[in-house]
Order: structure tokens, then sequence, then C-alpha cells
């Protein structure tokens, strides 16, 4: 069985460690609970017939208390950079902690999650900023772990991308 | 207590670790305590008593009995103040059971102690050169290549309940059974290389067992006898770490969301006040104009002949009133530019006496209607550098403020001095009814109005404009009042300014 590993990138509280849950375990949880250190779960999922195992690497959220080990990184096939759309300096640090990331393992996929879609009234973060975000040849998917709004398709789509490039 | 079973616990108890308060209870099969020693204190805040239940003393120990024969159980278990317990429970003979705590809140702590005691007392053992770490919850791995690990001894309960059968035959096969040591050996190589110190311990990471059970991990990369080792155990820090990661980032976001609020409040009342100034801006034409007609019909002889008494009272109440509303519109005009910052201080130098007679001027009819008196107490020749036209502003709604206050006949009053360091005072005063300490205390609030002596009305902006002006000058004022005497306000020009 194929293996890869996904690194989970973003500040601190963007929902990291509830798209994962999502994503494997099919819940959500309102209460915040912040991650200390790694948080490793995995999931095989089919892709064009095929079994790929993903070794889901939630690492802790980075801020001022906790800086992102570029260790963590090293063997990624692909890459989450999680943003909150409701706060706007979450998407500076998701950009610092991808440009970190491709200095270790590459230049390997990854795909920006502007998660907490359900909460989009209060969002900081613009349309147009988004925008610029693809335009640069980024793919964004909006993601509420919450709601379950692209998850599945947001991790499929990175496990295709880990396969084919 | 010289009967405990095996080697390495004979040893720990020699050394008597004082970091992880290592103590011993001896119980019979029911329970009841034989003996104990060791820190007893630092778990239990009952003195513990031969002869009594040893349930009396730890919830935990509750379902142990009857105890069934050759039964071992460990378990982590926290006990008291946030510290976290290993409890071994061992089988002496048929009618006794052996209770081991360890505190190994700070287990790092206890390993580089464990590690140091076992070189210094040259400690064999054939299956795992650093002795039953099994025992207190840790597995036991040797690193005989880059990434290749040997499993030393057996591994601890926990370690099967979370990787059923996976590591029974060696440990080469450590970096697929945990991936998080893939990330840990490039940081730890340089430590086992040097081996300069005992031990070195990673981050911690998180996996779930098959049944969602979270397991903390932490490795600890050890040096001893010249070779390498590694040690993996169950955290026992999170209560710890967690608590306050957990408080930080939670007042992180609180902050985050207060900023967040204050800038939509400020785009909001900016949005209001620009909102104000364009209306107050828009209405002053049609009030003026009204208030025009109103004062050309009632200065009109002809008009005033033909009317009765009734239309004339009416035409003046039109004209009193449109008075009124032009000059609320107006201080509404100028408390939301002042709010919003729409001007520039144009900064002159002006004669105290001056600005005291264009207030008195400005306040004439004022102080005629009320026949109050108007005095000036100014040193010659003292002068001030402010905008003098918003400088004004502020001082004639300061004498508005003090005749509306003032009964007839009273007294208002101007006065300004300056002290040797160059500081200027200038006073408004009035004799008038004073202020309860509530009203003083609440006075510049924007929604803050009385009625006067007369029952004049106010808008309520006028002490708003007052302090943005003085604020905006980077001047003070201080406010002086009694009830039934007057009220004093001061503004302090300071010298630099």
């Amino acid at each position: 069985m194929i293996k890869k590993k996904i690194s989970m990138l973003g500040s601190f509280a963007v929902g990291k460690t509830s798209l994962v849950q999502r994503f494997v375990r099919s819940i959500f949880s309102e209460k915040y609970h912040t991650t200390i250190g790694v948080k490793i779960d995995q999931k095989i999922i089919q892709i064009n017939h095929e079994e790929v195992n993903l070794l889901l690497w939630d690492i802790h959220g980075e801020d001022e208390f906790q800086k992102v080990k570029p260790a963590y990184v090293m063997g990624s096939s692909g890459l989450f950079i999680v943003m909150d759309g409701t706060r706007r300096k979450t998407l500076d640090i998701g950009l610092e902690l991808l440009e970190m990331a491709q200095k270790v393992a590459g230049d390997i996929p990854f795909v920006v999650l502007m998660n907490k879609s359900d909460l989009k009234e209060s969002w900081e973060i613009t349309g147009e900023e988004i925008q610029e975000l693809k335009d640069k040849g980024m793919e964004v998917w909006l993601t509420s772990a919450k709601e379950d709004t692209n998850v599945e398709e947001a991790f499929t789509s990175l496990a295709k991308k880990t396969l084919t490039e | 207590m010289k009967t405990i079973p095996g080697n390495l616990f004979d040893k720990l108890l020699e050394s008597q670790n004082p970091l992880n308060h290592f103590c011993l209870f001896l119980t019979d099969a029911s329970g009841s305590i034989l003996d104990f020693t060791g820190h007893t204190e630092w778990y239990t805040r009952s003195l513990p008593e031969t002869g009594t239940s040893i349930t009396t003393l730890f919830d935990f120990s509750t379902g142990l009995f009857p105890f069934r024969e050759k039964e071992l159980k460990l378990s982590n278990l926290q006990l008291i103040d946030d510290r976290f317990t290993d409890v071994l429970v061992l089988q002496g003979d048929r009618n006794t059971l052996w209770f081991l705590l360890f505190d190994v809140t700070e287990h790092t702590r206890y390993v580089e102690q464990l590690v140091q005691r076992l070189n210094e007392i040259n400690y064999q053992n054939e299956t795992n050169p650093l002795g039953h770490l099994e025992l207190l919850g840790m597995a036991t791995f040797k690193r005989t290549a880059p990434s290749l690990y040997e499993l030393q001894g057996t591994i601890p309960q926990w370690l099967s309940r979370l990787k059923p059968g996976l590591l029974k035959s060696a440990g080469k096969e450590l970096f697929s059974v945990f991936p998080y040591l893939e990330a840990f050996e490039p940081e730890a190589t340089p430590f086992w290389n040097e081996k300069n110190k005992e031990t070195y311990p990673s981050g911690i990471w998180i996996e779930n067992d098959d049944t969602g059970n979270e397991y903390l991990l932490k490795a600890i990369a050890v040096n001893f006898s010249n070779e390498a080792y590694l040690i993996l155990r169950l955290e026992n820090e999170q209560a710890v770490g967690q608590e306050v990661y957990q408080k930080a980032r939670e007042l992180e976001l609180a902050y985050e969301k207060l900023t967040q609020t204050e800038k939509r409040l400020k785009e909001l009342l900016e949005y209001k006040e620009k909102f104000v100034s364009i209306i107050s801006h828009d209405l002053r034409s049609p009030i003026a104009s009204v208030f025009g007609i109103a004062e050309m019909l009632t200065n009109d002889e002809e008009l005033k002949g033909s009317l009765d008494d009734f239309y004339r009272e009416m035409l003046l109440g039109i004209k009193s009133e449109m008075a009124r509303l032009l000059d609320y519109n107006d201080k509404l005009y100028h408390w939301s530019n002042l709010e919003l910052g729409n001007f520039q201080l144009k900064i002159e130098e002006m004669e105290v006496q001056k600005l005291a007679d264009t207030v008195k001027r400005t306040a004439q009819h004022a102080l005629e209607n009320k026949n109050l008196k108007y005095r000036t107490d100014i040193p010659e020749g003292l002068s001030i550098n402010a905008d003098i036209t918003l400088f004004l502003q502020a001082l004639n709604n300061l004498i508005a403020n003090a005749i509306k206050f003032t009964p007839e006949g009273g007294e208002v009053g101007f006065t300004a001095r300056s002290d040797s360091k160059g500081n200027t005072f200038i006073t408004i005063y009035d004799k008038g009814v004073g202020m309860p300490e509530q009203v003083k205390n609440n006075l510049f609030h924007v929604q803050t109005t009385s009625h006067g002596t007369r029952g004049e009305k106010g808008s309520g902006l006028g002490l708003g404009i007052i302090r943005k002006v003085v604020e905006t000058h980077g001047f003070s004022m201080a406010v002086e009042s009694e009830e039934g005497k007057g009220s004093r306000f001061t503004i302090t020009l300071p010298a630099n300014k």
C-alpha cells in the first residue's frame, strides 16, 4: 500500500485538529482544545482504485509560545496550509509556514484550506485576498470542519496531487 | 521493609530519589495497612496508620480488593495537587501486597537521575541494561545504527494497548510504528554522537489506539555505557503543559476578538460621525432660512401690528426654537467634525484679555437677559498659543454653561494666571447652583445635560466639544464644584504648548 505523509500547518486555533477529526472520524467538537506537539492519525482512502494510507501529521499551531520544528515537516509528501477566514493574521502565518516547509521538504504539493466557512459573515480575509492566492497558482478550498464542507474533497484532492506530482 | 521484590527496587529504595518521592505501603489481602515508608505525605494529606484500610487514603485502590493472585497492576494516576503518580501494585506473598508510588511529573529529570544512578552503581541487567523500565511505564530501544533500533527487555502495558503485536519482534520497524521518531532521530543524533549529556527529550506527540483513546508520548534519547538508547513513555505532563498553552491561547484568541471588535466599533463610530456631520451640514441651510424668515417677520413692525398677541407669541416662539435648533445643529456639526478629526490646528498667539472680551461679546445677550455680572481677572499682557477659533468654541461653551446655571443677578467670570514654570491657567467660573458629585463625575459624557436656572435646555454636546478641543490642543481641564456655591472649570495650558 502506498503511504503518504501529509503535514497540517497553520496558526493556532485555525481548525487543523478539527479538520483531521472530521476527515478521519467524522466528528466535530465545538470546544477548542489546543494541540501540544504533534498528533498523528491515519486514514486509508481509495484513489483511482488504489489504496493510499494517508499519515496525517497534525502539527501544533504556530505562535509565540510554540514554533513549528522544521524536522516535523521532513519527509512530507503533501502539505495543508490551514487558515482561519475570521482571522486575517492566520493568512500571513500560513504563508510563512509554507515558505519554511518548502525549504525543508522541497517543492511538494500543497493545498490551502480557508477554514470556518460556516462563519463567513465574520471573515476578515476577503475574497480578493483569496483570489490573489489562486492567482499565484495555489489551490484553495473553503472548508468547514463544523459543517463538513469540502473536507473530504480537499483531502482527496491533495492525496491525488501527491500521487501525480 | 527490606523484602521489596527485584534488584532494581532495592537500588531505588536505597537511593531514595527525592525527586520522585518514592514511597511504599504493605497491606494484607484485604487492604489493611501493615507497614509503610518513604514520602507518604507527598500523596496523601491523611496520616497513614497501620491497621486502617489503604482505600481510605487512595480512591484508586478501592477496586483492587479482593486481590487476585499473581496479578500486577500498573496505572498512571493523578492523586493530589496536579502531581502524576505511577502506582505499582505487586503481590508479596499469598497474604501481602506492595503498593509502590512514584511521582513522575518530572519524568525526564527522573530518567536522567536514574541513568546517573545506574552508571554510579554499574548496574547490570541481562534483558535491559537500563533496568526494568517497563515497570515504570517505559519502553527501551538500543540504537544499533541510524534508523535501526532493538527492543530491550519487555514493553509496558500501555504500548501493548496502543500498538498491539507490532513491537514483539524487533525495533527495526520503529519508524513505521512511530513515524514521529523519524523526525526526532536527526534531532537526537548529535546528542548521541557527542555523548556529553545523559538524556535528551523529544517534543510531545499524540496517537490514538484502535478504540480512539489518546496517548501523549515522549521519547528520551539516552547515553549509557557508551551506547545509544531511546526510551518511549507515556507523557504525564499534559495536564500542566496543556493547561498553560490552553490558557495562553484562549487569552490570545480573546485578545484577537477584542481587537477585531474594537476595530469594527471604531469603523461604526466613524461612519456614524460622518453621517451626523453630513446631515448637520445639509440641515444648516434650511434651518437658517426658516430662522431668518422668522427673524424678519418679528422685526417687521407693520406685520407685528397686524397680529394679535397670540400669533405674535407664536411667531416669537418659532424664532426662539429655530435659534435653538440652529445652535444645536451647529454644535452637532462641530462635535462630529472634531470626533472625525476633520480639522488642522492653526496655532496663533493671542492676549488672554482679548479672548475674555470676545467671550463677553458673544455672551452679552445672555448675560443681560439674566442681569449677570461678568468679572475678569487677567494679568496684563498674558497671552497664549492656540487655535483661536476652536479655543473660543470651548470658552464660549463654558461661559454659556456658567450663565445657564447661575440665577438672575448672579456672577460669572473669566480669570487667568501663569506660574513660574510658564504654565497658564484659564478659569471660567460661576457662583450658581453647582453640581452634585455624581453629575461632576459624568460631566464629559455627551449625553449629560441638565436644565438651567430658567429651564434653559442644552444639547448635551457642549462639554463634549470642550473636552475634544482641550484634548486636541494637549491641554488639560479640571472641574471644581460645590452645590449651592457654583463651579470652576480651569484649563491648564502647559508651558511647552
